[in-house]
């Protein structure tokens, strides 16, 4: 692997684990991703 | 490659990182923003100020609205404490709600068919159905077992969350007459600041039609309302016999059936114990607060999913299999009100 490739991956690597760790953030705050909901009607 | 275009490919490629999440960061914010407003919007949908009723009742025109609620008796502290962001529910139920013009659980009104009763259902979350689906609701189940009996009838879901008697009979006097109901089931609970009677008789007027009082089920959970259901319906059906309307209790009903089935909260002298009533199991006994039931009660609901009232789903709430039976007792009340119609 050249010094480029290995700094590309390090980079673009980073990048997308960066945005998988915010997109799994959104998605368990909006109670997506278990069964807890944030807000619901109270009797 | 040179020196210079090495660097050019380095900047690219810092540049598409930096892109990257940059995206990421913005479309992320971008849809929380979007669907919180969603998920904010579904309790509102369920509840608002409705100047009719001067109360809180169901929105018009809800399509599939999706409501989260506590699957397990909770505390208002409890529930409070879950809307504000900051409670510890883990354990809730979904369902959605669809409503008319008139803030009916019912699609649009269509004209009366001959020969096809209608029947009206006024009433509280329990009528109305909260926690389970539109075609789990009483109602509907009312409507398919009276058809299963060789009745064809049209019944009409007019409950509401929250729907005191005055605020039933003020949605009774102003939508009624469009409803234009055979008959009216009125199912609630009195408080006791409510006119239960003189809330009902103003209906009553205003419809003119046979009616027939229904006196929700008391979970075994809620252990004041088992205390005092009996003298209330004792007392219900003593007054309204001059007006010639039954009122019936279907605690007695959901009692039979619970039997020998789920968990069963049962009180004695200060003391409440949860049994398990398949394997006999005491899963704890505390001492009984003035209101609501112990804390360690709430808890014991939240880390043991195995823990359930047969029928309900809190401590007042039936889910489907309780509103299928809830349907089987109403229609042995409402066939023979129908066969007099005829």
């Amino acid at each position: 692997m050249t010094k480029l490739q290995r700094e590309a991956a390090i980079w673009l690597g980073g990048a997308l684990g960066v945005a998988l760790v915010i997109g799994l953030i959104v998605l368990f705050s909006l109670g997506w991703l278990d069964t807890l909901a944030t807000r619901y009607s109270v009797l | 490659m040179s020196r210079g275009s090495a660097r050019a490919a380095r900047w690219a490629i810092r540049g598409t990182a930096i892109a990257i999440v940059l995206g990421a960061v913005g479309g992320g914010a971008a849809f929380f923003l979007k669907h919180r407003a969603e998920l904010s919007g579904a309790s509102e949908v369920v509840t608002e100020d409705y100047e009719v009723v001067q109360n809180i009742w169901l929105k018009p025109g809800l399509v599939d609205a999706q409501v989260i609620v506590p699957d397990r008796p909770h505390s208002r502290e409890e529930a409070l404490a879950h809307r504000e962001g900051r409670g510890e529910i883990t354990r809730v139920r979904r369902f959605t709600i669809s409503t008319n013009s008139l803030r009916m659980r019912a699609p649009e009104l269509g004209p009366k068919e001959a020969g096809v009763p209608r029947i009206l259902v006024l009433g509280e979350s329990v009528a109305m159905g909260w926690g389970v689906d539109d075609d789990e609701t009483f109602p509907a189940r009312l409507e398919d077992e009276l058809d299963d009996r060789g009745y064809e009838v049209e019944v009409l879901n007019a409950g509401s969350p929250s729907a005191r008697p005055l605020a039933m009979s003020r949605w009774c006097i102003e939508n009624g007459p469009k409803v234009d109901p055979d008959l009216l089931i009125w199912n609630g609970r009195p408080m006791q600041q409510d006119d239960y009677v003189g809330d009902l008789r103003r209906c009553v007027e205003a419809l003119r039609v046979p009616t027939l009082a229904i006196l929700s089920p008391i979970s075994t959970f809620d252990p004041n309302g088992s205390v005092v259901y009996k003298e209330e319906h004792r007392k219900l059906k003593e007054q309204l016999k001059p007006d010639g309307i039954d009122v019936i209790d279907l605690t007695r009903g959901f009692r039979k059936a619970q039997r020998g089935r789920g968990e069963v909260l049962e009180a004695k002298d200060n003391l409440l114990t949860v049994v398990d009533q398949e394997s006999d199991r005491v899963w704890l006994t505390a001492e009984r607060p003035h209101f609501g039931l112990p804390q360690e009660i709430y808890d014991l609901f939240e880390t043991t999913p195995e823990v359930r009232e047969h029928l309900f789903f809190d401590e007042g709430h039936p889910d489907a299999e309780g509103h299928a039976l809830y349907g089987e007792l109403v229609a042995d009340e409402v066939a023979p009100m129908l066969d007099a119609l005829r």
